[in-house]
């Protein structure tokens, strides 16, 4: 037990008070709700506490859990356990209001305070082991906050969830027993030079362990093939949960992608480009889901997956660029952090909603936020920040990682270009690649719009519904509307000042992801900047008005206009693919192999019971003296009976051959007995017998 | 103590029985007394007799010049005739009792009592010649015991055991006529007495000559193509099946054959011959094919009677072995009392007959008096793989022959053991285990039976794919054909 | 010296004498049984305490080169420890189980024989004595499986008696091979035979001993007793069935194959592969079964003959970190599964439910039942901060590091696969249990939590698989100590 035991304190410390609170609750309901409260405030502020003292704090407990935990607080981890922190203790409070009058609160409360330790344990840790360890304490703990209302369609969505969650965590596991094998060690400050070393002898063993991380770490960030919970659990999830789902849990999953992409493929072009391809699709699939989704929360999951997206693009160019890569680190540290922020204020202000409405569909909650300014105000913040428009934060983050594009093309255009393979050096790919980032920037701007008018400007078609919706002026109590209020408000300051606020986080960060700091500072407000900027919102704009207005908007006969699901049902990865193969082909055709394993060695004692060790029945024993008259006889018969069953059904051949041979074989032993008692019958045999020796005297 | 004191356990029972054919005795008590004083006296001769052994043979008479007839008492002798002298008198009070409700009971215990006479003849016998004459005259002398209960099976029983017995006899006489030629000294000798030296070309022949013997003394011992006489034979009253298979027929055979093998040819010649392999193999197979023969058979008494071709023939495998410490297999003993302990139990209850194992009613003990767990010894359970283990240890490693053989036998016996011992451990295990039947799981536990049957249900023929196995008939009343699958899905009669 | 023989001794007499004179009161009985257990504990630590070479006792011969020996090294400790422990918390959960069965002192006095038999077992000190304590263990257990005496019961119990028996005699046969080498079959660390080529034949007796053995273990082609045995017998005793008596299998395979055959007298040959071979088998196939199968206690056996597998794979890879973590596996799965058994034991003792599906909502009824039950499901899955982890990650470390040709990253891909599907089948009973859905209702629920004696061995033995998985220290240091003598 070696440093500073602050860090166990704030990763065993909401765990422990999450067991204390589970007692209290059980007695005092509202005692409970404070405590849960101040133990998340606490965290926070112990946590800004060590980030602004900028002190480098790390602690290692070796030989617990085996290989021994080691924690490190320096700055990228500092800034993201104070984020978790931040948004829990948000979260919390307004969880409070949020789950008023709903059962099983006790739990949701330990599992909520759980989770929240095992995400900062993860942020906090020093090497794969400890990540491992607290990733699947997370998994657990996160799956009891996303099933809390134990609906069928919630419980359907839990276990999809948590089959992800395991068989990720198993795979990446198989990855770390690889890692752990060929470098012999997981500190993340070794491990750099120590994958540097192993590399060159084998490249393939280094890939198949990069491929398992990645899947593992890859299912919890939302990546394209593994996506398809992050649809599924939001809707169901209580709003607070899906917040802290979306906007810090999957981040703990990009914790994991970062460490393969700055420790163990540092600078690796094939890595990269990879990651890089992964993060566009994923960004496209996200983004045409967020358009075409219907469902309030549906949507701002898709788009999260889509932002995720943008980080691995991020990480992408970060292993593309090299030495160079100081946007990428820096572009893809802010894009973390301000989505964060952002999914926070979106999903409150959805939970908003849900709390009073209890639906989710845009055609019922249409028109509700009418006249509810400060609802429509939070809303309107999260919107334009997310749809990267210029003094917003998430314009910063997203113009950083479009710049570190645009300089790797310039790289290529050099013939500099850091990974020496032919696919990556073209640089026309890369144009497109810049483009599908601009489109799906333009998509974001589009659904964000299509959520803000459906919400604010139009009205329900149901007039006595929107007239009830006008009139409902208290939708949440003070306390949620100060959290609402607060975190709303942070995002334009951060959009505002990026010079002060941004720049200084991302300097502070991009020391764990080995980047330097870029010679001139960058211009966020730059014509050029400013110019990527607008073509999103334009085509954003354009998207908006064609595909949504037009394609999802039908006029009712009664005049009134419906949004209508375009998305086939049937186009979803998980009931095409996954589930068919996971739970029905691989049981059936590895547990028919394994019945008949099982099934070996009773079958074969079956087999020789029936055979060789067969019971003897007593009655089977045949007449004595007539054996071979019995076994010929019924042979025979048989073979009538077959003849009467099929051919000769007309005149059936009436005979009895067992008797026919029994009676042969008596006469054949009367009349033998009765030769050989006779005299003659001893002459005759005393005449061959002399005969026989005459012959061989003569012939001898 | 002089020779001629040899010839008293031999000629005293034989007396006995003749006089009591001449003046059989009707009262039961008086002739049990009799008879069983006369047995306990002769042990006691023989016992003393074999404690101070005398010096030399006793010389009797001689067919021709070439053949004596001579006594002597060397250790095997003591061996053998030590181990009938104890069991006689057991086997003979057991006797009464079961024949009080037989006819003509005089001539069975006067036939009885001749042949323990035979027998000590047979052991003490100096010479091949004198135990051939003996080794005939046991076949005639028990010949009226199996015929006894005079019904036709019995008739059939005895016209093969007969058969089988000349034919054997007769083949064993070739290889004593052989022998006779070309042995130094007729008299018997550990490590035989074979001039080997100007056998020259007829060592092949010498070879031949022992393989016929050793199957025709091997008839008595059951070797396997010619032990069909011993299931048949057991249909005989259960004394004279304890009798036979116990201590005198069989372990006759087997004593001449060590005799045969150590005393005549000498195993030194034979070892490593194609003799030997010969030999081997009969064993070794017929240790199997009793094993299997026991596996199927459900009639009690025959099912025994395999038993014993299979234990026979482990002691053949020991001494077909041919190692100097093959001789002193302690085996026999071993084999002595359990199987006529186990015969013993079985004839205590009354109609011998109907003791098949009827399928699905296991449990003599469930039969109907009711004597509880029948406390069957467990038979095989005295762990012969102990004494085997035993005789393992003092096999050093033979001639290349005998190792490999040995290997190969080896594994056969493992496996074997396991089908024999699978039988025997059946047998107690159903007779001791009285079937609590309709025994519904106590206490408040409303476990509805069918439940229980489906959720206890052992995993199914089709290997456990678990959820309501094919509905099966009531639990208990298991009809006969579905025994052995039913035993599969819980347990199997290897 | 003498010691050694009272822990033997003391239950197997108890035992006899429960069973002869069955005491009127069930309270008397119980408390003997329990002061019978305790005090066996308390010997089996003591001599556990003992210098190593304080624990020699020859008692007898039997036939010249057979003796009846006992010497107790480290293994012998942490088994007969480990024997000792559990046997009293099942013992202390049998008694309100057995408390609606009948025959109770014929179950207990077999129980308590066993137990005395057991630490014969592992304190054995040459091969034969191992080998007899090992059949007489397979007879004395028999009852124990066969205690309800119904007709699937005795079925049942036959096929396990012939099953081990079977096993037993392909491991004379090279009890048989052994002898006639001439090796005196004292366990040595590192082997017996001192080197020198192996012949075909020792090779073979080797490959039958394991299999043998195996078959207590529940290894592939002699696994189809444990399925069978499980379901019929009373839950106490297929816990101790599955989590201890398997071990003695596991016993058998380690002083075989590292204190007579040696290490590297198989090292990288056909027996080595051939048993990869088999243990990997198995264990994908017994959770694949497990995963597949209704009957809640024959997927607990099938469970176990996945998981014993584990640690035959350990010791099949003939590595030091892959032994320790084979040994961990030990005590670990040893905790869980008698952990599992006896919740499921409680479960059909309070409510009678045997299948899985039936046990929706149950962790309503019988909180702390189904809070132990899950902890140690996620023990046994080997999510990190539990003790199955740390077995698994010693495991596959030492896989990976045997560099054997295939089987080295082969074994960690078929661990985790498990991993997988035993999260399949005993996670999910754990969500059925708390998560009944919105529909269940609140009103109709009674509590069927089962009485303290059988709540403590649960929370102690979850409390023990949980914590030795986050200090694994001591243990691992025992056991690196062994696995540096024998490798």
């Amino acid at each position: 037990m070696t440093g500073n035991p602050i860090l166990l304190l704030l990763v065993l410390g909401p765990m422990a008070a999450g067991v204390l609170g589970y007692l209290i609750g059980r007695r005092n309901k509202a005692l409970r709700d404070g405590f849960a409260i101040a133990v998340t405030v606490l965290e926070a502020a112990v946590m800004l506490l060590l980030l602004l003292t900028g002190g480098e704090v790390s602690l290692s407990l070796p030989g617990v859990c085996g290989m021994g935990l080691s924690f490190q607080l320096d700055g990228f981890r500092g800034i993201f356990a104070t984020v978790t922190a931040y948004m829990w203790m948000m979260t919390t409070i307004f969880s409070r209001e949020y789950l008023a009058h709903s059962r099983n609160r006790n739990r949701y409360y330990l599992f909520l305070l759980l989770t929240l330790g095992a995400t900062v344990g993860v942020f906090l840790s020093d090497d794969l082991f400890t990540t491992f360890v607290f990733f699947e304490l997370m998994s657990m703990a996160s799956y009891v906050t996303v099933i809390h209302d134990e609906r069928p369609e919630t419980l359907y969505a839990g276990g999809v969830y948590l089959a992800v969650a395991v068989i990720g965590g198993l795979v990446a596991l198989m990855g770390i027993f690889m890692l752990y094998s060929v470098t012999g060690t997981l500190q993340l400050s070794e491990l750099l030079a120590a994958c540097q070393a192993a590399f060159p002898g084998n490249e393939a063993w280094f890939y198949v362990l990069g491929g398992c991380i990645l899947f593992g770490f890859g299912a919890k960030a939302g990546m394209y093939p593994l996506h398809v919970w992050l649809p599924m659990a939001h809707p169901v999830a209580p709003a607070p949960a899906s917040a802290l789902l979306s906007g810090i849990i999957t981040k703990s999953g990009i914790f994991g992608v970062l460490v393969l992409c700055t420790r163990i493929f540092a600078g690796n072009g094939y890595w990269g480009f990879t990651i890089l391809l992964l993060g566009v699709v994923t960004m496209l699939l996200g983004g045409i889901l967020a358009i075409f989704s219907l469902d309030l929360k549906r949507t701002l999951a898709c788009s999260s997956m889509s932002q995720l997206g943008f980080i691995f693009v991020g990480m992408g160019m970060m292993d593309l660029l090299g030495e160079e890569n100081a946007l990428a680190v820096r572009g893809t540290i802010l894009h973390m952090f301000n989505h964060s922020n952002l999914k926070l204020v979106l999903f409150m202000a959805a939970g908003v909603v849900v709390m009073n409405l209890h639906k989710l569909d845009l055609n019922d909650i249409r028109g509700f936020g009418r006249k509810k300014p400060l609802l429509c105000y939070v809303f309107l913040m999260g919107s334009l920040g997310i749809g990267g428009i210029p003094l917003f934060n998430g314009y910063v983050s997203k113009t950083l990682i479009h710049e570190s594009i645009v300089e790797y093309i310039e790289l290529l255009e050099e013939g500099a270009g850091a990974a020496a393979f032919a696919a990556a050096n073209s640089a026309t790919l890369f144009h497109v690649i810049e483009w599908l980032f601009i489109i799906t920037g333009g998509m974001t701007v589009a659904y964000m719009t299509k959520l803000f008018v459906a919400l604010f400007v139009e009205k329900n078609r149901d007039p006595a519904v929107q007239a009830a919706f006008e009139a409902e002026t208290h939708y949440c109590n003070k306390a949620t509307a100060a959290v609402l209020a607060v975190s709303a408000t942070v995002l334009p300051i951060l959009g505002v000042l990026p010079y002060l606020t941004l720049n200084k986080i991302a300097d502070l960060g991009q020391g764990f992801l080995n980047g330097v700091s870029p010679e001139s500072a960058v211009n966020y407000f730059s014509p050029t900047n400013l110019k990527g900027g607008l073509y999103s919102i334009l085509i954003g704009a354009a998207l908006y008005l064609v595909v949504i207005r037009c394609g999802m908007l039908v006029r009712q006969p009664d005049g009134s206009t419906v949004y209508v699901n375009r998305w086939p049902k049937w186009l979803d990865l998980l009931e095409l693919v996954y589930r068919p193969v996971v739970l029905g082909l691989l049981p059936a055709v590895a547990g028919f192999f394994c019945r008949c394993l099982d099934y070996v060695l009773d079958g074969l004692v079956l087999l020789v019971r029936q055979t060789t060790h067969k019971q003897l029945r007593e009655g089977r024993l045949l007449p004595r003296g007539f054996e071979l008259a019995y076994v010929v006889g019924s042979l025979l018969d048989g073979v009538v009976a077959l003849l009467n069953a099929t051919f000769c059904k007309r005149d059936p051949i009436q005979a009895d051959f067992v008797r026919f041979f029994a009676d042969q074989s008596r006469i054949y032993e009367e009349t033998k007995k009765e030769v050989m008692s006779g005299v003659s019958f001893s002459l005759l045999m005393f005449g061959v017998g002399i005969m026989i020796v005459v012959i061989y005297l003569l012939v001898v | 103590m002089s020779p001629y004191f040899i010839l008293v356990p031999i000629l005293v029972p034989i007396l006995a029985g003749v006089l009591l054919m001449t003046f059989p005795i009707q009262d039961y008590k008086t002739r049990a007394a009799a008879v069983e004083s006369v047995v306990i006296l002769n042990t006691i001769l023989v016992f003393v007799l074999l404690l101070n052994r005398p010096a030399e043979r006793l010389y009797l008479f001689s067919f021709v010049e070439g053949l004596p007839l001579t006594l002597n008492i060397d250790g095997m002798a003591t061996f053998f005739g030590g181990l009938v002298a104890c069991l006689w008198p057991l086997a003979t009070l057991y006797t009464f009792e079961y024949m009080r409700h037989e006819e003509r009971v005089n001539t069975f215990l006067s036939f009885y009592t001749i042949t323990y006479g035979v027998t000590l003849g047979v052991a003490f016998s100096g010479n091949i010649v004198t135990m051939y004459l003996f080794y005939e005259a046991l076949t005639m002398v028990t010949l009226p015991l199996v015929i006894h209960t005079m019904t036709e099976e019995a008739q059939a029983a005895t016209r093969k055991y007969l058969n089988y017995m000349i034919g054997g006899t007769a083949f064993a006489f070739i290889g004593i006529v052989f022998y006779s030629l070309f042995c130094t000294d007729i008299e018997f000798v550990l490590g035989g007495s074979l001039d080997v030296a100007n056998l020259g070309d007829y060592a092949n022949i010498a070879l031949l000559a022992y393989v016929l013997a050793f199957f025709g003394f091997g008839v008595k011992a059951a070797v396997f193509p010619f032990h069909g006489w011993l299931p048949t034979a057991s249909v005989a009253p259960t004394p004279v099946t304890a009798l036979l298979h116990a201590v005198a027929v069989v372990k006759s055979g087997v004593f001449a054959i060590m005799r045969l093998t150590y005393f005549c040819y000498g195993a030194d010649f034979l070892k490593g011959t194609w003799a030997q392999t010969i030999v081997v193999i009969a064993a070794m197979v017929t240790i199997v094919y009793g094993s299997t023969m026991g596996v199927r058979e459900n009639h009690f008494k025959r099912r025994l009677a395999y038993s014993t071709v299979a234990n026979l023939s482990y002691i053949l495998l020991g001494v077909t072995m041919m190692s100097p410490l093959g001789l002193t297999a302690y085996v026999r003993p071993r084999h002595h009392e359990d199987q006529r302990l186990l015969l013993r139990r079985r004839g205590d209850a009354p109609d011998g007959e109907k003791l098949r194992l009827r399928a699905g009613r296991p449990g003599l003990g469930h039969a109907r008096h009711h004597h509880g767990a029948a406390p069957l010894r467990p038979v095989a359970d005295g762990h012969p793989p102990l004494r085997w283990v035993r005789q393992q240890v003092e096999h050093r490693p033979g001639p290349a022959g005998g190792r490999r053989s040995r290997g190969l036998c080896g594994g056969v016996r493992a496996a074997l053991f396991r089908a024999d011992d699978g039988h025997l451990y059946a047998v107690p295990q159903r007779a001791g285990l009285v079937l609590r039947r309709h025994r519904r799981p106590a206490g408040q536990r409303p476990v509805p039976r069918p439940q229980l049957a489906d959720a206890a249900a052992p995993g199914d023929l089709l290997g456990g794919h678990g959820g309501p196995g094919p509905e099966r008939p009531a639990a208990d009343g298991l009809r006969p054909e579905h025994r052995h699958r039913d035993i599969l899905k819980g347990g199997c009669v290897l | 010296m003498i010691l050694l023989l009272i822990p033997v001794l003391a239950p197997i007499g108890v035992g006899a004498l429960l069973m002869a004179f069955p005491p009127r009161q069930r309270k008397v009985m119980l408390a003997v049984v329990f002061a019978a257990l305790a005090i066996d504990l308390a010997l089996a630590v003591g001599v556990a305490l003992q210098p190593e070479d304080a624990l020699r006792l020859t008692l007898g011969t039997v036939a010249e080169g057979l003796t009846f020996y006992f010497q107790v090294d480290t293994v012998g400790k942490l088994f007969s420890v480990l024997v000792a422990f559990v046997w009293l918390l099942v013992g202390l959960a049998a008694f309100e189980y057995m408390s609606h069965e009948h025959d109770e002192p014929r179950f207990f006095g077999f129980y308590l024989v066993v137990g005395g038999v057991l630490a014969a077992l592992c304190y054995s000190g040459n091969l034969f004595t191992l080998y007899v304590f090992y059949e007489l263990m397979t007879l004395t257990s028999v009852p124990l499986v066969m205690h309800e005496l119904t007709h699937e019961a005795v079925m049942a119990g036959l096929k396990y008696l012939f099953y081990s028996v079977g096993g037993a005699f392909l491991v004379l046969f090279g009890l048989f091979l052994f002898t006639a080498q001439g090796a005196d079959l004292t366990f040595t660390a590192g082997g017996v035979l001192g080197g020198g080529a192996a012949s075909g034949v020792t090779l073979l007796a080797v490959f039958l001993m394991i299999l043998g053995f195996g078959t207590k273990a529940g290894m592939f082609p002699m696994h189809g007793w444990l399925p069978t045995a499980h379901p019929v017998a009373p839950a106490p005793a297929s816990a101790v069935l599955s989590g201890v008596i398997t071990k003695a299998g596991v016993l058998g395979i380690v002083r075989t194959v590292y204190y007579i055959a040696g290490p590297e007298l198989i090292r990288n040959t056909w027996v080595q592969y051939v048993w990869l071979g088999l243990t990997l088998v198995t264990v994908f196939m017994g959770s694949m079964l497990a995963y597949r199968e209704k009957v809640l206690k024959k997927r607990l056996a099938y469970s176990t003959v996945s998981q014993v597998s584990y640690v035959l794979f350990g010791l099949a890879l003939l590595q030091p970190v892959a032994f320790v973590g084979a040994l961990l596996h030990v005590v670990f799965h040893s905790l869980v599964k008698n952990t599992l058994f006896l919740s499921a034991g409680a479960i059909i003792c309070k409510t009678g439910k045997t299948k899985v599906d039936e046990l929706k909502g149950i962790g309503k009824e019988m909180p702390v039942t189904l809070w132990c039950f899950t902890l140690v499901g996620v023990t046994l899955v080997g999510i990190p901060p539990t003790s199955a982890f740390v077995s698994k990650w010693y495991l596959a470390t030492g896989s990976l590091a045997s560099g054997i040709p295939v089987f080295s990253w082969l074994g960690p891909v078929a661990l985790l696969v498990s991993a997988l599907l035993t999260a399949g089948y005993l996670l999910t009973v754990s969500i059925d249990g708390f998560l009944p859905g919105s529909d269940y209702d609140y009103a109709a629920l009674e509590k069927h939590e089962p009485t303290w004696q059988m709540l403590v061995p649960l929370v102690v033995l979850t409390a023990l698989a949980v914590l030795l998985g986050v200090w694994p220290g001591g243990l691992t240091a025992l056991l690196t100590g062994v696995a540096s003598s024998v490798l």
